[in-house]
């Protein structure tokens, strides 16, 4: 095992060449990224730097750090093709040669048809630091925002903007989900977006472009904006592999510890992992550290020691959501602890046999700790009766 | 020596630390990171336990 191929240099890429050195891989390293500059990771594009802070709050790690590790690092340079049985990435000008290949192409901003007019009069998407710099300079304390779409991202972004200041107006579904969470576990999630300001927007909405700013007709309410950003989901970047590899609607199918084919690996985003579709985890930050480490391993031959429970979270309006464990279909939501009013701030998540398959908090350290700590065993009938 | 060093406030209380490496880390009642005193013994579930830190709020060295 000489030369291991990483592309992509987001989390999962730059996690795999991190953990591979760390676990004693003395052979050659490559990893390669389609854009221009320093690795750097997502999570702060929706939080510090909307925020108006420097986009370098997104660097993961210079690249003098990768050389002072012997990795070989190549920005600029997309893989546009892949021959699995030869071993060999296509790119742009030329073929490299790898005894393994971990793809970390990530995912990139979904746009369905409907909305792709919408782009070219100037909506926002926000999934690369280019995005995240021009999102925040559009904004400002006397500029209105419209956000498409309440999910993680749409709801981080309008959490931020209403931290400085902007006026802003959520398109959300009544059927709202945050990442993972949906029914009951997602229920304080628009009454808390309006009780910081915000004018959520849950009715079909015609959205339209005139004199330099967007209208949104909600039919009994209207709503007027400066700027407009669509948030409504991402889709993997693998495209690129759909002649090579098995790829689907999620990308590229991998067994559940991330392998693809004989030296081919997935993490992150880009990764479709068998067993792994309802984990809180999947499309997180948090998931593609872990894969990339457990990738990292199997390469390196030193594998995890100890299974990763998947973890989900979110700072919105000041308010930590947290999620541990799976939330597959067919499960009963269990509230356990609740706020002054009654409602419900911490939930079991419990299939039809009754054990516990998740957990999930909204604003309470001690809530989550004690749903985690059930994760795995059968719901207790005394926690039922409070 | 290894050397354990944690940043509180990047701490985000996933607790993954303290599931991973248990003798290592705990957490405190606002889900905040604790190192445990003591010699770390088992140094490879520590390196685990920060290369799994959802906020990369622990450094292990040496």
């Amino acid at each position: 095992m000489s030369h291991v191929v990483v592309v992509g240099a987001s989390v999962g890429g730059v996690t795999c060449v991190q953990s591979l050195r760390e676990l004693g891989f003395d052979g050659d390293l490559t990893l390669l990224d389609a854009e221009d500059g320093p690795p750097y990771q997502r999570p702060p594009l929706s939080k510090e730097v909307l925020l108006g802070g420097d986009a370098a709050h997104a660097d993961l790690l210079d690249e003098s750090a990768l050389e002072a590790i012997g990795v070989e690092f190549r920005p600029g340079t997309p893989a546009v093709g892949l021959d699995v049985a030869g071993r060999r990435l296509r790119l742009a000008h030329g073929d490299l040669r790898f005894d393994a290949l971990v793809l970390a192409t990530g995912a990139a901003a979904a746009v369905p048809a409907p909305l792709t007019n919408l782009i070219e009069r100037g909506a926002h998407v926000l999934r690369t630091r280019g995005d995240a710099v021009a999102l925040a300079a559009a904004l400002g304390p006397g500029s209105g925002l419209a956000v498409l779409g309440g999910g993680v991202l749409g709801s981080e972004i309008v959490s931020a903007a209403v931290s400085r200041g902007v006026p802003t107006t959520l398109l959300a579904r009544t059927g709202q989900t945050l990442g993972p969470l949906r029914g009951a576990l997602v229920q304080r999630l628009l009454p808390l977006h309006r009780s910081r300001g915000v004018a959520v927007q849950t009715d079909r909405t015609r959205i339209s472009r005139g004199a330099g700013r967007w209208r949104i007709d909600a039919g009994a309410a209207r709503h007027v904006a400066d700027t407009l950003v669509i948030a409504v989901g991402v889709r993997a970047a693998a495209g690129w592999l759909e002649r090579s590899l098995p790829v689907g609607p999620n990308g590229v199918r991998c067994d559940s510890r991330g392998r693809v084919a004989p030296g081919v690996w997935a993490v992150g985003d880009v990764a479709d992992r068998a067993g792994g579709r309802y984990d809180v985890s999947r499309n997180t930050q948090a998931a593609a550290v872990a894969q990339a480490r457990e990738v990292a391993g199997a390469i390196a031959g030193d594998p995890l020691r100890v299974p990763v429970v998947p973890y989900f979270w979110s700072d919105l309006h000041g308010v930590r959501v947290q999620a541990a464990g799976r939330i597959p279909p067919g499960v009963r939501i269990q509230p356990l602890d609740r706020d002054d009013a009654g409602a419900p701030l911490a939930f079991a998540v419990v299939d039809a046999d009754g054990t516990v398959v998740g957990a999930a908090a909204w604003g309470s350290a001690r809530g989550f700790r004690r749903a985690r700590a059930m994760l795995g065993t059968p719901l207790e009938q005394e926690v039922v009766a409070r | 020596m290894v050397e354990i060093v944690v940043d509180s406030a990047a701490c985000v209380g996933a607790g993954q630390c303290a599931l991973t490496a248990p003798q290592v880390f705990d957490q405190d009642d606002d889900g905040i990171v604790v190192v445990l005193a003591g010699a770390v013994t088992d140094v490879s579930a520590a390196r685990q336990a920060a290369q799994l830190c959802p906020a990369r709020a622990i450094a292990v060295t040496g």
